[in-house]
C-alpha cells in the first residue's frame, strides 16, 4: 500500500492554475523526489497534500485514507519559507511546536534534549533564535520536524542555502531516516541531490506531470548508444559504424550509427588498435533529462 | 479545541514573560502613586499646601508695597492679602525700604486710576511667575474695595451663581454637579483611557499574526494547526492579557484617586464612578473582540507589519471619531447623536463607558448596545475568519484595503 497517494489534483489560484491533473504515489520507506522548476506546482501541491490547501478536484490519500488530524501529527514539514519564533529561546519554541504535533510535555521533556545533544544544539537552548547562527537555526527547524518520530517526513528545497557540511548533515540524516522506515519526500530542482538520495521521481512543470518513475528506470528510458572513452591514443577522424566524435575536456564521445551496438564500437576500437583506459556506456545525468524533459514540455506548451 | 489551548498558552505565556509587558503593567500605576507618596511625604513633614510650598520656596518672601494715590484701597484684610500687600505712605519711602530690602517692590496706583486703570509696580529684578501671583493678589484687594469694602459682597463677586437645575424629563436629567469642573475630567480621561487600551491591545493582534508570517513560522504552524485555532487561541490569549493589564490599570487609577485626595485636593470632587467600573468589563471585551479580529484579519492579508500598519487607520476611524466628538459626547449625553453613538457597536465600547462616567444610562441602551456590540462581534469573527485561510495567510502579495473589507463583509471561498 502506497503511504501517499495523490490522484489527479487540480488548484487555482484566481486565473493561475497551479497544478492541473496531477497524480502520483510515494511508496513506505522510501525517498521519494518532486522535481520542477520554480513555479512549477511543486510547493502547491505538497500543500494540497497536507491538507494547507484543498484542491478544487481530485483527491489525496494519506496512510490509507483522508488526512485527519492524528495523520497530520505524523507527518514532518519543513517548508522552503521556514524560520523559528526570533525572540522566543529556541527551547520554548521547539516545546510549542511539538506540542501542535500532539507530545505531551513529558514526550518533550524525554525527547528535547537528546535531539538538541544529538544537533550539537545543548548549549544553545536557552538562546533566542535571533542569537543562532543560520546554521543552527536550520537544525533547529530538522528538529521541529522530526522531534514527534513522523512516518512522513516532507522536506521543500532541503539544501537551498546549505553550507556543504550542512548540507551533509542533511543527506545523512535523510539516509538514516530512510533506513529506519521513514517515508521521504523531497521537494527540489538539485538533481545532483536526487541522484545520490532519491529512489523514485515525479518532475512537474506548468502544474502538470512531465515524468515519473523509479530513478534508474527514468535513466534507462533516457539512455542512448552513446559512449564515453578514454583514450591514450588520439581518435582517427572517421571510425567505422560511429556517426559522431565530439571531444569533451578529456575523453571523447561516440554517437554510433543506427543499428551499431556498444559492444561492435569496443570492437572496432580494438581493432584499430587504439589504446583505452576507459570505456563506457554514457548515461544521461538527471540534469540532462530534467532540462529535455522541461524543454519538451515547454515546446508542448508553446 | 485542543490546538487552541496549545496557541493560547505559548502566545499567552511569551507575551507574559515579555520584559516590555511586564514593565507596562507594572510603571503604568507605579510612576503616579511614587509621585503621590512623595507628594504625600512633602504634606506630612511641612503640613503645607502647593500654593505655600510654591510661595515659600519660589517667590521672595517679602511684602510688596502699595502706594495709593488714587485714594482707591481703604482696608487691607489680612484674610486677603496675608501680609503681602503692605501700606506704604509715598513712592519716596517705598523706594527706600526696596531698596534696603524691606520690601519686595511697591506698586503705585495712580491718582487717576479709576479713569485710565493705569498702574505702575517698582523692583528691583524680574521675577515673571511670582508677579502673575502677586498681581492676582492686587486685583483682588482693589476689587474688594470697589465694592465698599464688604467681604460677603466680595466672595459673591468672585463666585457670582449658584445653579440648581431642574428637568421636564426626569430619565435624561443631568445630575451633575456642573459647577465643578472634576465633573468634565472624569468623562475625558474615562475616554481616553479606553480609547488608548482598547486601541493598544488590539493592535498586538495585528503584530500577533504578522509576527508568524515575518518569522516564516506559519507554514509550518498550518501544518499542524488549523488556520481558525491559530487565530482564536492568539484572540483568547491577548483578549485575557489585555483584559488583566486594563483591570490593574484601571483599577490603580481608582486607588490612586482615593489614596492622592490628601495630596491634591483637586481630587477631592473626583471619583470613578462604580457602574462605570463593571460596564468596563463586558464593553472592553466586546471592544477588544471586535477592534482585535479586524486587527488580526489585517494581519493575515498584509505582508508584514509595515503594510499592516499603514492600514490599520481606516479601521480605527469610529475609534478617532468617538475622541473627536468627546466634547459633544460630554456635553449632551442624552441627544440623538450620543445616543447613537452609544448603541453603535463600533463605537459603543467607548462611548458607554463615557456616558456612564457622566452619569446614568438608561437600561434599554445598555441592554441594546451589549447585544449590538457581541452581535457584530459574532459577524466580524466569521468574517475574518475567511481572511484565516491559508491562501491569505501563506501569500506574500501587498495589502489590498478591498479585498479586507470585501472578505470580512461578504465572505470568500477557504483554501
Amino acid at each position: 500500500m502506497s503511504t501517499i497517494i495523490v490522484d489527479k489534483i487540480a488548484k487555482s489560484f484566481g486565473a493561475t492554475q497551479a497544478v492541473q491533473d496531477v497524480s502520483f504515489e510515494v511508496h513506505p520507506g522510501e525517498i521519494f523526489a518532486l522535481l520542477g522548476p520554480n513555479g512549477s506546482g511543486k510547493t502547491t501541491s505538497i500543500r494540497v497534500i497536507l491538507d494547507i490547501y484543498q484542491p478544487d478536484s481530485g483527491s489525496v490519500t494519506i496512510l490509507g485514507g483522508p488526512m485527519t488530524n492524528e495523520k497530520l501529527n505524523q507527518i514532518g514539514y519543513i517548508p522552503e519559507e521556514r524560520g523559528l519564533y526570533q525572540d522566543v529561546p529556541l527551547d520554548r519554541c521547539l516545546t510549542y511546536l511539538a506540542t501542535l504535533k500532539g507530545l505531551t510535555e513529558e514526550q518533550i521533556k524525554e525527547r528535547l534534549p537528546e535531539f538538541l545533544a544529538k544537533f550539537d544544539l545543548t548549549d544553545h537552548a536557552k538562546k533566542k533564535a535571533k542569537e543562532l547562527s543560520k546554521g543552527m537555526q536550520q537544525k533547529g527547524q530538522l528538529i521541529a520536524a522530526l522531534i514527534h518520530d513522523p512516518e512522513i517526513i516532507i522536506i521543500d528545497e532541503p539544501f537551498s542555502a546549505l553550507d556543504p557540511v550542512n548540507t551533509q548533515l542533511v543527506k545523512d540524516l535523510l539516509i538514516e531516516q530512510r533506513n529506519a522506515g521513514k517515508t521521504i519526500v523531497m521537494c527540489t530542482h538539485q538533481m545532483n541531490q536526487v541522484e545520490q538520495l532519491c529512489d523514485r521521481l515525479v518532475l512537474i512543470d506548468h502544474g502538470q506531470v512531465l515524468m515519473q518513475g523509479e530513478l534508474s528506470e527514468v535513466r534507462d528510458r533516457f539512455r542512448t548508444n552513446e559512449v564515453v572513452i578514454d583514450s591514450l591514443d588520439p581518435l582517427p577522424e572517421k571510425l567505422n559504424g560511429v556517426s559522431r566524435i565530439e571531444r569533451l575536456n578529456d575523453s571523447y564521445r561516440l554517437t554510433p550509427q543506427a543499428g551499431h551496438s556498444a559492444h561492435q564500437l569496443l570492437d572496432e576500437l580494438l581493432a584499430q588498435g587504439i589504446k583505452l583506459n576507459s570505456f563506457e556506456v554514457a548515461v544521461p545525468t538527471l540534469d540532462e533529462i530534467f532540462i529535455q524533459v522541461v524543454k519538451e514540455g515547454n515546446g508542448k506548451h508553446e | 479545541m485542543r490546538d487552541i489551548l496549545k496557541v493560547f498558552k505559548f502566545e499567552f505565556l511569551t507575551v507574559l514573560r515579555r520584559r516590555s509587558f511586564i514593565l507596562s503593567l507594572i510603571l503604568v500605576p507605579l510612576i503616579p502613586s511614587l509621585l503621590l507618596g512623595v507628594l504625600n511625604l512633602i504634606n506630612q513633614d511641612e503640613s503645607l499646601s502647593f500654593q505655600e510650598i510654591f510661595v515659600q520656596e519660589v517667590a521672595n518672601p517679602l511684602p510688596i508695597g502699595v502706594v495709593d494715590m488714587g485714594n482707591v484701597i481703604k482696608e487691607y484684610p489680612d484674610w486677603l492679602t496675608q501680609g503681602r500687600l503692605v501700606p506704604e505712605v509715598s513712592e519716596e519711602e517705598a523706594r527706600q525700604k526696596t531698596a534696603a530690602g524691606q520690601l519686595q517692590g511697591f506698586y503705585v496706583i495712580e491718582p487717576d486710576y479709576l479713569e485710565t486703570g493705569r498702574m505702575r509696580f517698582i523692583k528691583p529684578q524680574i521675577s515673571m511667575i511670582t508677579e502673575l501671583l502677586q498681581q492676582d493678589l492686587l486685583k483682588d484687594l482693589i476689587n474688594y474695595n470697589l465694592l465698599g469694602a464688604d467681604q460677603e459682597r466680595f466672595m459673591r463677586f468672585m463666585n457670582p451663581t449658584t445653579f440648581t437645575f431642574e428637568y421636564l424629563n426626569p430619565e435624561t436629567a443631568d445630575t451633575r454637579d456642573q459647577s465643578n469642573a472634576a465633573t468634565y475630567w472624569v468623562p475625558y480621561a474615562v475616554t481616553m483611557f479606553f480609547y488608548m487600551i482598547i486601541l493598544i491591545s488590539s493592535g498586538l493582534m495585528l503584530n500577533a499574526v504578522t509576527k508568524d508570517k515575518e518569522n516564516k513560522t506559519i507554514e509550518i504552524l498550518l501544518s499542524s494547526a488549523k488556520p481558525l485555532d491559530l487565530f482564536l487561541g492568539k484572540i483568547l490569549a491577548f483578549g485575557s492579557l489585555s483584559l488583566t493589564q486594563m483591570l490593574i490599570w484601571l483599577g490603580s487609577l481608582v486607588l490612586l484617586m482615593d489614596v492622592g485626595k490628601t495630596s491634591l485636593p483637586f481630587l477631592q470632587n473626583i471619583s470613578i464612578p462604580i457602574n462605570v467600573i463593571v460596564a468596563s468589563v463586558p464593553f472592553f471585551i466586546g471592544g477588544f473582540l471586535l477592534y482585535g479580529s479586524l486587527m488580526a484579519g489585517m494581519g493575515a492579508v498584509a505582508p508584514n507589519l509595515r503594510e499592516g500598519n499603514q492600514s490599520t487607520f481606516v479601521l480605527n476611524l469610529p475609534l478617532i471619531f468617538t475622541v473627536m466628538s468627546i466634547n459633544q459626547l460630554i456635553e449632551t449625553p442624552f441627544s440623538t447623536f450620543t445616543t447613537f453613538m452609544t448603541l453603535f457597536p463600533f463605537t459603543s465600547p467607548v462611548v458607554m463607558l463615557t456616558r456612564l462616567s457622566v452619569g446614568p444610562v438608561p437600561a434599554w441602551q445598555l441592554i441594546i448596545s451589549l447585544a449590538l456590540l457581541f452581535g457584530t462581534v459574532i459577524i466580524v469573527i466569521r468574517g475574518v475568519a475567511n481572511l484565516f485561510s491559508s491562501q491569505y495567510l501563506l501569500s506574500g502579495q501587498k495589502m489590498n484595503i478591498g479585498v479586507f473589507l470585501r472578505t470580512v463583509l461578504i465572505g470568500h471561498r477557504r483554501a
